[in-house]
């Protein structure tokens, strides 16, 4: 129990700062973490990845829509419009919003497990390769077609993202692919810096243009109005349960997870918004779709683990080695075991995250009347160390400072237009390029 | 049992006694495969044992190992030292880098446990089958000619890794694939080992083919080393070797000279560039 409650308390601050630090994903905080989760009661490992994975998931919200900066690939919608929300001077509603959506989600995802628990294998079998690729084919067409830019741009630049998301080794054809030689390159251009780069800094740039000379205006927030803003939810109630379904499922595919469901769940709501006309940049709807899904996700990805024993993410793979190096059973009817502890800790968890989300924001309040111009230098200063600090944790720091020095002016250049579709195009390569290469297979 | 783990302890002790500290490289993420293994090797040479050093890829290990001038190993593959067509490989080392095969594990043909037509010998050989496997082309060549031999109705599919083609073996996506180590949830029909593993039947006493033995293997490769032909002997003769918990891997080819399991290499790498050269 003291084991229990330690690792719980760890693994929410750490899913504090995992959420607030840009570039430090769940999967960083449990790599970092692996020399004191060997010595962990088995079941506590799990513990600590749901609590992180939850707690970072509220947090990374709030620095992206405060700062505009991410805490991982799928806050890209969470920036776009929760950042344009905050400059408006709405960024506690988008806080609290974005918090009670993710709780709404996450509380929706356990009830959905619970009905679909008996047809759980009956739902499994779904998720082949053919409704892989139609989701993927959607999802894409959708970022293209949704986005603010011309079709052909958006085109274009969901071609380069992929393109840069091939140079490295191939292992498939055996062949590197645009290297140049560089060794550093043959692991491929990593995510961080050319999210940095290539969607954080046109973004900033753009809400520079637009509200430079103004100042932040962040209203406090009382526990009071916590009623208020459930009482308020009700007009969003159709747009949490479509985001919170599609994240429920997302979560459950292998190579798809959350990421992919908040992008499918965002184009949705944006598509809604659009046919309604009442989409301009700065969306309440389509935040609360990007951060509903997230949240379901995170605890059905976990599924396939507890109830298949199968790991479909890097964190759970990591889960499962330790279980195998220190000869552990790592039966499915263990896995199973650990079920109602999994729930127990993800409501708590995201209880807990709720209610700090609320308090973090009135430890905002020294942003109030702080002119915008200040906050980008000091985040520009912040991004590049934490540029540097991926880069010496994944050792690599000159690659990551090579390439956002490199990518740096094109990020400048590409401030009108929304470079989402890139970076979708960067993050999705992999999955579409592996059910090209599979549907290939069966069908050629 | 007491003698036997003195003894090995003993033969340990002197094998590195003489040796400088050596360095270790990993190349992956922390908590996989590799790093138990090489953490096996790190303790095996107990106070001979200076840092471990981590780069990002394979490339830059084998640009490590080119410049450095202390002793250092590091855990390797055949499939690094492959190259097809006369292009190189960023990861390929000179001969004399290599120390010698270390441990290796057989692929099994499995597939999910209560599927009673999968559970059928002849439906592997006959049916209109999905077989998936790892999506690497060095690693996928061999298989897919072997499984052409094996039944030519059946389809290989390739995925990117375990992550991907367990799940889909679960979801019923296909009906077999080819691990080294079996899963709760899995069973498995036949293996590539040389010999029977678990009672399982060879690949190779139903088929006359080149790949149907097809292991997973590490090699062990390294810089400086002063006792490269003993070396990994001696990590197999330490307490740490020995008493690993996960015994999936197992040494391999060690009664080959240096020399030999060099030639071993070559030629296995050969006979795949081959089986491209033919495809193509």
């Amino acid at each position: 129990m003291i084991e229990f409650l330690l690792v719980f308390c760890c693994a929410l601050l750490l899913g504090v700062l995992s959420g607030l630090l840009p570039g430090i994903g769940g999967f960083a905080i449990m790599v970092a973490s692996y020399p004191f989760l060997i010595h962990l009661d088995p079941v506590n490992i799990i513990i600590f990845y749901i609590t992180l994975v939850s707690i970072d998931q509220f947090f990374g919200g709030i620095t992206s829509i405060v700062f505009g900066i991410p805490g991982f690939a799928a806050s890209a919608p969470t920036i776009y419009e929760g950042h344009e929300l905050f400059l408006k001077g709405r960024g506690s509603d988008a806080i609290i919003y974005s918090a009670f959506a993710s709780y709404f989600a996450s509380i929706f995802s356990v009830i959905l497990i619970f009905l679909f628990l008996p047809y759980m294998w009956v739902l499994y079998k779904m998720w082949n390769t053919n409704v892989q690729a139609i989701i993927l084919l959607f999802a894409s067409t959708a970022l293209v077609l949704f986005s603010r830019n011309n079709i052909l741009i958006s085109i274009l630049l969901f071609i380069v993202g992929n393109f840069l998301a091939h140079v490295g080794w191939d292992e498939f054809n055996n062949s590197e692919f645009y290297t140049f030689g560089f060794v550093y390159l043959y692991s491929g251009i990593p995510l961080f810096p050319l999210l940095i780069m290539l969607f954080v800094l046109p973004n900033l740039v753009n809400s520079y243009i637009s509200y430079g000379s103004s100042k932040i205006n962040f209203i406090p927030f009382y526990f009071e109005s916590y009623f208020t803003y459930i009482k308020n939810m009700k007009q969003y109630f159709g747009t949490l349960v479509r985001s919170s379904l599609l994240g429920s499922f997302g979560g459950l595919v292998p190579g798809l997870t959350y990421g992919m469901s908040t992008l499918l769940a965002y184009s949705i709501e944006r598509y809604y918004q659009i046919k309604k006309k009442v989409y301009t940049k700065g969306n309440m709807s389509c935040l609360i779709a990007a951060e509903g899904s997230n949240n379901a996700g995170a605890l059905t990805q976990l599924i396939p683990l507890l109830f298949l024993g199968i790991p479909i993410t890097g964190s759970e793979a990591l889960i499962y080695n330790i279980l195998e190096t220190r000869g552990m059973p790592v039966s499915i009817e263990w896995f199973q075991s650990t079920f109602s502890l999994v729930i127990f800790t993800f409501i708590l968890s995201a209880t807990i995250g709720v209610f700090i989300a609320g308090k973090y924001i009135n430890f905002l309040k020294f942003l109030n009347g702080m002119s915008l111009v200040k906050v980008y230098i000091f985040l520009g200063f912040l991004l590049f160390i934490m540029i540097g600090y991926t880069g010496y944790v994944n050792f690599s720091l000159e690659k990551y400072l090579i390439i956002s020095f490199l990518l740096l002016p094109i990020g400048l250049l590409l401030y009108r237009f929304d470079t989402m579709p890139l970076i979708y195009g960067f993050v999705l390569h992999d999955l579409i390029y592996q059910t090209f290469i599979r549907i290939n297979a069966f069908y050629f | 049992m007491i003698k036997k783990l003195f003894a090995t302890s003993a033969f340990s002790l002197f094998s590195f006694a003489a040796l400088a500290e050596t360095d270790t490289i990993l190349f992956s993420k922390p908590g996989g495969l590799d790093d138990r293994l090489l953490t096996i090797i790190e303790e095996s040479l107990g106070t001979n044992f200076g840092n471990r050093i981590t780069v990002e890829n394979c490339a830059a290990a084998a640009q490590y190992l080119s410049n450095t001038d202390k002793p250092t190993v590091s855990l390797w593959g055949p499939a690094f030292q492959f190259s097809e067509n006369g292009s190189s490989n960023p990861c390929a080392l000179p001969d004399e880098q290599f120390i010698g095969f270390f441990a290796a594990a057989p692929f099994h043909i499995c597939y999910k446990e209560g599927n009673k037509q999968a559970a059928n010998i002849n439906y592997l050989r006959t049916g209109d089958v999905t077989i998936g496997a790892w999506s690497n082309k060095y690693a996928l060549t061999p298989l897919t000619s072997l499984i052409a031999t094996l039944n030519p109705n059946a389809k290989v599919i390739p995925y990117k890794s375990s992550k991907n083609y367990r799940p889909a073996l679960q979801a019923g996506e296909i009906d077999y694939t080819v691990p080294t180590s079996v899963k709760d949830g899995e069973k498995c029909l036949a293996t590539l080992g040389e010999t029977s593993v678990d009672n399982l039947p060879t690949v190779s006493s139903m088929i006359d083919h080149p790949f149907s033995i097809l292991t997973y293997s590490y090699t062990i490769v390294g810089a400086n080393v002063d006792n490269p032909d003993t070396f990994v002997s001696s990590v197999h003769a330490s307490e740490e070797w020995i008493n690993r918990k996960d015994q999936t891997y197992t040494s391999f080819l060690s009664d080959l000279s240096r020399a030999e399991q060099l030639d071993w290499q070559t030629s296995i790498n050969e006979n795949i560039a081959e089986k491209i050269a033919e495809i193509n």
